[in-house]
């Protein structure tokens, strides 16, 4: 009995000072973290919207947010982008859970008068070499500039100019038909209402 | 042969069978199939083919010279080896697809796995595996026959990604898909000139009935019944489209019943030819592709030896 | 051992993936570019270093009963905060590499160096011991993603070498390829091993 608790003590000696140990780098990261992650986001947000380093983005209130999931339950966040003081658009990022390998979420940056400035795959599984080059720029560039009132369709073939087809991967169709949903959801949801 | 005196003991028979003659009846049941292959798809077909079986015969060359092995490329059986990678691909592939292709079948699968009779999986389907992993778009590029290759050639369907949905093409006629006017793989697409070939190297001895009869029986009872998705109506036409269609030829008389890589049991290889034919219909009617005889063929050459152990025949008087 | 022989030892005659085939999970998983792979590879050393250095420091006080606990407590440890430094400080790293970091606690390497040599050795030594298995260990990963990356993307660390016209094989960023890469190295230095050893 004696050795057992003997050994239980030390275990917990080791566990305890582990603890200590982790606790104090969690607490000297932690702050760090959060801002590194939050970066990287509005990095991306920035990104899509095309704004520049110094302009601010900022989410919607949370109520509003809510209002939009209840209708659109695929919607992750939505995001106010500004230059100076004035609203220059959107990057509202949704997800799709159609994907080859699962769910992929983009994030769609639309202007406030109705065009999508550009698009950003910012999670997937994808197979590399297929659905993968969803992220790459010859895919992703082909939303920009399609206008937010029709519905964007995929084709196989090169789509006709100014219209809103998007041509897709050889041998990534479905990863293709995700992201295109994604963007789609985005679309609605800017024509729902947010126009203020 | 270099060794006339052999000590060993009976029972001694006399054949006149060699892995060359074996090899060679291949070849020769081969045959119709490359000259169709060469009629449907011209000038790139004899490219590829020659491609094929060279770079094959040099790779085994090669191999044996680094590893200090003696030189076999005489038995024909490399040459076998580069003709079934060149009937797995497509005949808009570049000169690169059946270098690597036949490469890939003898170094990595057969020689670095012991060479002739030790290979676990059959070279060439593991060969056109890894082709079709590493190179997608290029490994699916059709052309139907007597097109050219250029850069603006429709991309055309196979018959069986015709039957799976993935294409909205009209289906071939029976009559084209019998004589292998079709979209496909070099050898593929002429399942008449295949069963040509096939008969041949059953009169020969070369392989036997269980494993292509088995196989193709089980695909035909399963199209009978069961259409895409494993919806349940009877349709004869689809079925005799299943059959021939696609790889079931090629790779039931040539593919599965590769010596090294199939059970040897009777019992066996019937339960194998079952198998292969139970794990293409489970691809072609649910499975995400349209083709599945490489993956069966693939994965029953896994399962072969497992086979093999649990259909031993009982030795009478064996103590346990 | 002497010490030089102690670090020589982890990189070339017991490498823990070419030799011992240890952390093979990380090594065919992360290693589909060379950055990856090498980032990797320092992580784990990190760990490693740090676990030996602790483990052989309380060798005389873990009873020999409960030293599988205490060894995976050291080690978790050492993980976790890695994996919080590189959140914090190297997050694209951290983010491809993804859920392998935490993985690094049951790569059998570091358990393996704890129970063989950090529980029966002076600090330094273990130390050394440690450099010597993480430096091994990195070595062979960069050199699998060197591989990977270059037959199966056409770039080393990051670097397009082809152009344009060269089509990569996709198969070597997938797990076959790993698999296949592996092999084909491993076979590759048994097959110099045994050259050297019938020319002594």
């Amino acid at each position: 009995m004696r050795e057992v608790i003997k050994l239980g003590l030390i275990l917990l000696l080791i566990c305890a000072v582990s603890a200590v140990v982790l606790g104090l780098t969690n607490w000297l990261t932690g702050d760090g973290i959060i801002e590194v992650e939050e970066n990287l986001s509005s990095e991306a947000r920035k990104g899509v919207l095309k704004l520049s380093d110094t302009d601010i983005v900022k989410s919607i209130d949370e109520q509003s947010l809510k209002d939009i999931q209840a209708e659109y339950e695929n919607v992750l966040e939505v995001y106010e982008g500004y230059t100076g003081n004035n609203l220059a658009g959107y990057a509202i990022k949704t997800v799709d859970f159609g994907g080859y390998a699962g769910a992929i979420e983009v994030i769609t940056g639309i202007s406030t008068d109705g065009k999508i400035i550009s698009v950003k795959v910012v999670n997937h599984k994808e197979t590399p070499g297929l659905g993968a080059n969803i992220t790459g720029e010859g895919f992703q560039s082909q939303f920009e500039g399609k206008n937010t009132q029709e519905e964007i369709i995929r084709t196989k073939v090169s789509p006709k100019p100014d219209s809103s087809e998007i041509q897709a991967l050889g041998g990534a169709t479905i990863s293709c038909d995700s992201v295109i949903r994604a963007v789609n959801t985005a679309r609605e949801v800017f024509n729902t209402g947010l126009l203020k | 042969m270099d060794n006339n005196l052999i000590a060993s003991s009976s029972p001694h028979l006399r054949s006149n069978e060699t892995i060359s003659r074996v090899m060679l009846d291949v070849l020769i049941a081969l045959l119709p199939a490359a000259i169709g292959s060469i009629w449907f798809f011209g000038l790139d077909a004899v490219i590829l083919i020659s491609l094929a079986i060279g770079a094959a015969v040099i790779s085994e060359w090669i191999c044996q010279r680094v590893m200090n092995r003696p030189v076999s490329i005489n038995d024909l059986s490399a040459a076998v080896t580069g003709l079934l990678v060149a009937f797995n691909i497509p005949p808009t592939a570049p000169w690169w697809i059946p270098v690597i292709g036949s490469a890939f079948a003898i170094i990595i699968v057969k020689q670095l796995f012991g060479g002739l009779g030790h290979n676990f999986m059959n070279p060439a389907l593991a060969a056109r595996a890894m082709l079709l992993a590493s190179w997608p778009v290029t490994m699916t590029n059709w052309i139907q026959p007597g097109t050219q290759v250029s850069a603006d050639a429709v991309s055309s369907a196979t018959t069986l990604a015709i039957l799976s949905g993935d294409s909205k093409a009209a289906l071939p006629s029976l009559t084209d898909v019998f004589f292998g006017n079709v979209a496909g793989c070099l050898g593929e697409t002429s399942a008449f000139l295949l069963i040509i070939g096939g008969i041949y190297l059953l009169y020969r001895g070369v392989i036997n009935w269980r494993i292509p009869f088995t196989y193709i029986a089980t695909v035909a009872v399963f199209t009978l019944v069961f259409g895409e998705a494993f919806a349940v109506d009877l349709d004869p036409t689809r079925m005799i489209y299943h059959i021939l269609a696609g790889g079931l030829m090629l790779g039931a008389f040539y593919m599965a019943t590769d010596y090294s890589s199939s059970p040897i049991s009777a019992r066996g290889q019937v339960i194998f030819g079952i198998g292969c034919g139970l794990i293409t219909i489970v691809i072609r009617l649910q499975g995400g592709y349209p083709e599945g005889v490489s993956y069966a063929i693939l994965l029953m050459n896994l399962a072969a030896p497992l086979i093999d152990k649990y259909t031993k025949p009982k030795v009478f008087g064996e103590v346990k | 051992m002497s010490l030089l022989k102690t670090f020589k030892n982890g990189i070339g005659k017991e490498n823990p993936v070419f030799v011992q085939l240890l952390g093979m999970c990380p090594a065919l998983a992360v290693t589909t570019t060379a950055i990856d792979g090498m980032g990797m590879g320092l992580a784990t050393t990190a760990v490693l270093l740090g676990s030996n250095l602790v483990i052989s420091l309380m060798r005389n006080f873990i009873p020999d009963k409960i030293r599988i606990p205490s060894f995976i407590v050291v080690i978790a440890t050492f993980v976790t905060l890695i994996d919080m430094l590189m959140n914090a400080y190297a997050i694209n790293l951290y983010k491809s590499l993804g859920l392998f970091i935490p993985l690094i606690v049951v790569n059998c390497l570091i358990l393996g160096r704890a129970e063989s040599f950090a529980s029966k050795n002076k600090p330094f030594k273990s130390i050394i011991d440690g450099l010597g298995m993480g430096i091994g260990f990195t070595l062979a990963l960069t050199i699998l993603g060197i591989v990977r990356e270059l037959f199966g993307a056409g770039s080393v660390f990051g670097l397009d070498l082809f152009g344009k016209s060269f089509e990569p094989a996709l198969i070597m960023i997938l797990p076959p390829g790993a698999f296949i890469a592996l092999g084909i190295l491993v076979a590759l230095l048994n097959w110099f091993k045994n050259k050297k050893a019938t020319r002594a």
